[in-house]
């Protein structure tokens, strides 16, 4: 816990810093952006007064932090509203995705990898390797146009627009999902075949346990422990998918906010959309670090 | 030189060589790589049409003429993915370079002094490793503006942590050994063993990782290009003519799918010389 405050702290560093290392004046540079040529004089200067940027730095900076901590990212130049409403409400598309995305992952990747470390060097296990090479070297983008193109233009199962939709999610979900297994099922495999060359799965063998109970009982559960950890991070890779998969798929949620914030040069939005993100996963990460301790009682953290 | 090495019958070959020839899926892609790597290099004369401009009727399947079709302009699709691969590798060539270099200067000093140095850089490292992927990348781009040498800067910045990592914790194991301990005896200064004598034993690791991260490199560098905020029109870059062909799919595929399935490729290619080396160079890797 007391790392935490640390790393939210550089986090909100660097975020503040996003508009300070800019090229050129933040201000003109957003309303040539957001608000597409409306450049007066006057509304530079009333955002200049607004936003603070006319005070010195370490000044900002403080209102930055202490405003963040008590929930206040600023005022969307785009929207003119609040950025922590819209990031709160983006969030929820893209926490439902990440989360489906996450039981896509592991519902392939968890017995595709198991299969493989059992029948190791079997027909299986070939397959599994191939899954495996091609999740971790195709475009997430790529892949979620022929999905697109497949199941939406070809065989016209899904619509090729996800909008608000309860059936839209299933194609972005099942794209980002698949990247997730093709780590899930290598890591699964190499971890339970670890696991099946040690002594105490010798031993279960030797007093007579079937080969199916001692994977089940004994080398599975040891295995999965490596696995649960790597499922949990995957969570943030989710994140940082999401920002492409909700583009792709024309999704509203807290991936494409950054991206259209970015082009849109709406710097509080920015900041705000970066630092939510960031925060949620740390704090995941946080999460997965203690249930790891409590599945595994050989790691104490003082 | 003795007598006998000058008698020995013929060379041996480096075990390098010999994992390598023993292993299909490296060598393979080895091959696709080093095509890639010639057409990058050749394309401008290997290219069939000009891949900026317009040469015919747009929107077109293809044909014999045009072996992947034409894009919406018109523009010959082949001619622009070949041209791609000079980009895509210079991307994830550059980016590694600049995340080996920055990752390096931080993790060798604080796995060689430790201590104060090394919290004060882990933090930091720390503190990187809080954005998710993509968004480190997305974090400097907002920064620095759109293009594609910003997306080599920000691929680069993001791929820091993970070399930080690798070097300082590859680092803490060679500081303790003898050798170490010699050339401190002998009196050579810090900067001499970290740069002459601990560098040199961790290129094994550097350089496995570096070749994986060429891959994912080019994978986030054409992501970025594809959100808009990499190379700018009419540059043939393939994540660029992925997402220009995205709102035609239905009907001219192949101005998307050529292009991806390009980028695809290439990172097989890289990934599959990766594991081969990771298999050589380092027996004991898990994930194999």
């Amino acid at each position: 816990m007391s790392a935490l405050l640390p790393v939210l702290w550089l986090v909100s560093t660097v975020v503040f810093l996003i508009m300070q290392v800019l090229p050129g004046d933040p201000v003109q540079l957003m309303l040539a952006g957001a608000e597409a040529g409306g450049v007066t004089p006057e509304r530079i200067q009333e955002l200049r007064r607004v936003m603070g940027l006319d005070q010195p730095l370490h000044v900002q900076y403080w209102r930055f932090v202490t405003n963040a901590v008590r929930g206040d990212l600023g005022e969307s130049i785009r929207f003119r509203s609040p950025v922590t409403n819209l990031v709160l409400e983006r969030a929820q598309h893209t926490l439902r995705l990440a989360l489906l995305a996450l039981a896509v992952a592991v519902l392939i990747g968890l017995p595709l990898g198991a299969l493989a470390a059992v029948r190791e060097n079997s027909w299986v296990d070939t397959v599994s390797m191939f899954v495996g090479l091609l999740g971790v070297s195709m475009p997430l983008f790529w892949l979620g146009q022929l999905m697109i193109f497949f199941f939406a233009f070809r065989l016209q199962w899904l619509p090729a627009i996800s909008g608000d939709q309860a059936i839209g999610i299933l194609m972005p979900a099942l794209t980002l999902g698949f990247v997730s297994a093709a780590l899930i099922s290598r890591l699964t495999r190499s971890s339970l075949i670890e696991a099946l060359h040690e002594d105490y799965v010798r031993t279960a063998r030797a007093k007579g346990v079937a080969f199916g109970a001692v994977v089940r009982r004994h080398a599975l559960r040891n295995a999965l422990i490596a696995v649960v950890t790597v499922v949990g991070l995957q969570f943030g890779g989710m994140l940082s998918g999401a920002v492409v998969a909700e583009t792709v798929f024309s999704r509203p949620g807290l991936g494409s906010l950054v991206v259209q914030s970015i082009l849109w040069k709406d710097y509080p939005l920015i900041q705000g959309a970066v630092l939510f993100i960031a925060t949620i996963y740390v704090l995941v990460n946080l999460i997965v670090d203690l249930v790891y301790a409590r599945l595994d009682p050989r790691i104490r953290y003082g | 030189m003795t007598p006998a090495t000058e008698a020995r019958p013929r060379r041996r070959r480096s075990p390098l060589v010999r994992a390598f020839a023993r292993n299909p899926g490296a060598t393979i892609g080895l091959c696709l790589l080093a095509a890639w790597i010639v057409v990058g290099l050749a394309a401008p004369w290997v290219a069939p049409y000009d891949p900026t401009a317009p040469i015919g009727m747009g929107r077109r399947g293809p044909t014999a003429a045009h072996w992947m079709g034409t894009d919406l302009l018109g523009r010959d699709v082949f001619s622009r993915v070949l041209h791609g691969s000079r980009i895509s590798l210079t991307v994830g060539l550059i980016s590694v370079a600049i995340g080996l270099f920055a990752g390096t200067l931080m993790g060798l000093p604080a796995g060689y002094y430790g201590g104060r140095v090394d919290e004060i850089v882990m933090r930091f490292v720390d503190g990187m490793l809080a954005f998710p992927g993509l968004l480190l990348a997305l974090v400097v781009i907002a920064s620095l503006g759109p293009g594609l040498t910003n997306v080599m800067i920000a691929v680069g910045v993001s791929s820091v942590p993970v070399y930080a990592r690798l070097v300082r914790g590859s680092s803490l194991t060679v500081r303790a050994q003898d050798y170490v301990q010699a050339a401190r005896v002998v009196g050579s200064s810090d900067g001499r063993i970290m740069l002459r004598h601990i560098l040199p034993n961790l290129l094994g690791p550097v350089i496995v990782l570096s070749t994986l991260q060429v891959g994912s490199a080019i994978l986030v560098g054409s992501a970025l290009s594809y959100l808009g905020m990499g190379a700018q029109p009419p540059t043939p870059e393939w994540g660029l003519m992925t997402a220009e062909g995205r709102a035609y799919m239905a009907n001219y595929w192949w101005m998307s799918t050529f292009p991806g399935f390009a980028i695809f490729s290439a990172v097989v290619a890289i990934n599959l010389m990766g594991d081969g080396l990771r298999a050589a160079l380092d027996p004991k890797s898990k994930l194999r």
